[in-house]
């Protein structure tokens, strides 16, 4: 059931139960009126209540002294013999009206019969009690009229029904001021949700009045829209850029198929060549396809294997392999003794590989690079340290980015993930990675990792 | 007289295989990597009939090198090499001053081709005289074919099938060299193929005696020279 109809029925039943609640107020107040006249009628004969049970009535007396001067303006009475009425008295302001006769005469004076009677002529309804008269000489008619309770009770009417209605209008007002409220906003994601199903992808859901859970609502959707924007954008940019880092690759293998096609580069050092420059080609492009299914793992969560690992002698082991490669540059090390951390081994390989290549390629053969191990009660830290030309601020903030590199020179061999893997290898450690760079003062790396569960004494 | 072009590519491999295509077609190629080289080299000599460019260049951007060439009133064609290939980079070139481009990755036979068109608008070469074979005569920059003086009507395989056997003249070509360079190594249908265009070809070219196009038995075909 919706909100809406919800509201509805909720104003119904409240419509409901004031009306049944009016209908009891009002029997009630007809009830008592009804009973006050029927008083004033049975006190319209007092000579009647004087009888003690079991006695014979006296002679009542003559009717002018049996009906005291009050009462005459008050009541219709008439004796009634063989048909024929002599009015003795009619009330005041209804004086034409002549009521009817009531159905049942009453016999006994102490169980009178009072009936609501119509008038001969005329709308007034009365109470009335047909005596019998005292020695069978005919009955007399006293009647009392109910305009004064009709109209009461019309009043009454009036009023509840007047409270009604303000009560109709508020419930009303209620109601359109929630549904506009609450309800509109979500309407409005609702709408704005099938848009965007249906392509529109810029919509956004228009801001609500601070502070009101519409605003939250629409404020967390369109945050929600925004980022859903952000990520495809990213993605798109990151599909973009691989592309067109495979370009180059395979236009030079296609290149040299072609050319070999046509008859050319077919024998001799051209030959060679080509096959060289296709080899490389193709294992930049299955580094690039590598580096982008690892990226990719690191992304959905999944990817490292951990156990204990020396990271001293690992530290150790990767600086000797890059100087290996490179023995023209002077790296410190300082792998402290023996410090142990549960990781991935092969990962964290990967992640001192890369920031000390990227400390060698990106700095002149003159800079000293320097690599630490540094010991905390719960994590360890790797600090590559060189003393290059340094990035800016900006440079740094983009470093990250996949496929960013800070020159665009593509004869610089990386192909631009080296540092979003190390990021990605290291947070899978539940670790974090920082730079701290200035230009002309040199760039310094620190990869923290938690030491992780299990055992810390790793043997030598 | 010799062509000499200048290719600026900053990526080694990719750079070897512009200069093979270029020297294949028999021009002579300088290389350099970067734009700085690329201006030194052009504005110091100015003897290139045109320069080979790429946009993402390490130092100063392939645009900024053909717009400096252009504002030091160097008018040599300049083709772009470009991985990007929105309409927007391709306008921005070609409003610099760039005389046409190549997107990546990119055929050989594509560049060579605007290459030759190039050099031919800006007057640097005399177009090649066209082939004759016997009454046939093949203008490859042209692509007609006509035999007598008469025009031959061609589709553009056959003309591609007809060109290829013509540039290797006197050559027996076996099926599948001719399934590669004329439908491309993408090419995964039937290899009959060549058999339907070859005699497809027959009707339309060789219409007389001598027999141009000759069938040698389970090797392949070859078009005879004259």
């Amino acid at each position: 059931m919706s909100l809406r109809s919800r509201l509805v029925l909720a104003a119904a039943v409240l419509l409901g139960v004031l009306a049944v609640m009016s209908a009891i107020l009002v029997t009630t107040v007809a009830h008592s009126e009804v009973a006050q006249l029927d008083g004033q009628l049975r006190s319209s004969f007092p000579f009647t209540r004087t009888i003690p049970s079991g006695h014979t009535p006296p002679e009542p007396p003559p009717l002018h002294r049996a009906f005291s001067a009050s009462h005459v303006g008050a009541f219709y009475i008439a004796s009634i013999a063989a048909g024929h009425r002599t009015v003795l008295s009619t009330p005041l302001g209804v004086a034409s009206a002549v009521p009817e006769l009531p159905p049942m005469k009453t016999t006994s004076p102490r169980n009178p019969v009072i009936a609501t009677v119509g008038s001969l002529s005329g709308t007034i309804t009365w109470r009335a009690i047909l005596l019998r008269a005292v020695a069978n000489r005919g009955e007399i008619l006293i009647a009392i009229p109910m305009n004064h309770v009709a109209s009461t009770l019309a009043a009454l009417r009036f009023g509840l029904l007047v409270v009604g209605l303000v009560i109709l209008v508020v419930l009303g007002a209620v109601g359109i001021w929630i549904v506009r409220l609450g309800l509109r906003p979500i309407d409005d994601v609702t709408e704005i949700a099938s848009a965007i199903a249906s392509g529109d992808r810029s919509r956004r859901v228009r801001p609500q009045r601070a502070g009101t859970e519409a605003a939250r609502l629409s404020d967390a959707v369109n945050t929600m829209l925004d980022e859903q924007l952000e990520l495809e954008s990213r993605l798109r940019q990151f599909v973009a850029d691989a592309s067109h880092e495979l370009r180059s690759p395979v236009s030079v293998i296609q290149g040299v198929t072609e050319l070999w096609r046509v008859g050319e580069l077919r024998e001799g050092p051209a030959a060679d060549e080509a096959m060289r420059r296709v080899g490389r080609a193709s294992h930049q492009m299955s580094r690039l396809v590598e580096e982008l299914l690892l990226l990719a793992r690191l992304d959905e969560g999944q990817g490292i294997t951990v156990s204990s690992v020396n990271l001293s002698r690992l530290v150790a082991d990767v600086v000797s392999q890059v100087r290996e490669s490179r023995p023209d540059r002077v790296i410190r090390v300082d792998p402290g003794h023996d410090v142990a951390v549960n990781a991935d081994e092969g990962a964290l390989r990967r992640v001192l590989d890369n920031l000390v290549t990227n400390a060698v390629r990106h700095t002149p053969s003159s800079t000293l690079v320097q690599v630490s191990v540094i010991e905390h009660d719960d994590d360890v830290e790797l600090v590559v340290d060189d003393t290059g030309p340094g990035m800016t601020t900006e440079e740094v903030a983009l470093a990250f980015d996949r496929f960013w590199q800070a020159d665009l020179s593509r004869s610089a061999v990386g192909s631009g993930l080296g540092l979003a893997i190390v990021r990605g290898l290291v947070e899978a450690h539940g670790g974090a990675v920082k730079i701290h760079s200035r230009p002309g003062e040199g760039t310094t790396v620190r990869v923290i990792v938690p030491r992780g569960v299990g055992p810390r004494d790793v043997g030598a | 007289m010799s062509v000499e072009i200048l290719s600026v590519e900053d990526d080694d491999n990719l750079a070897f295989v512009i200069a093979a295509a270029l020297t294949a077609e028999g021009y002579g190629v300088a290389r350099v990597a970067t734009g700085t080289d690329a201006l030194n080299a052009t504005l110091a000599e100015s003897a290139f009939d045109l320069i080979v460019l790429d946009v993402m260049l390490p130092d100063v951007d392939g645009y900024e090198v053909c717009q400096r060439l252009r504002e030091a009133g160097n008018l040599t064609p300049v083709i772009f090499l470009t991985a990007m290939d929105s309409v927007g980079d391709k306008v921005r070139g070609l409003t610099i001053g760039a005389d046409d481009y190549v997107t990546k990755p990119f055929s050989i036979e594509e560049l060579t081709a605007r290459v030759r068109s190039l050099l031919r608008r800006a007057g640097r070469v005399v177009a090649p005289v066209p082939q004759r074979f016997g009454e046939v005569q093949i203008d490859l920059d042209e692509r007609t074919v006509s035999r007598g003086g008469a025009l031959i009507d061609l589709s553009p395989t056959e003309f591609r099938l007809l060109a290829f056997l013509s540039r290797h003249a006197g050559h027996v070509l076996s099926r599948w060299q001719i399934i590669d360079n004329v439908w491309g190594y993408g090419f995964d249908g039937d290899p009959t193929i060549v058999e339907s265009f070859i005699s497809q070809l027959r009707r339309k070219v060789d219409t007389s005696p001598p027999t141009l196009i000759r069938t040698v038995r389970g090797v392949g075909y070859r078009l005879e020279r004259d």
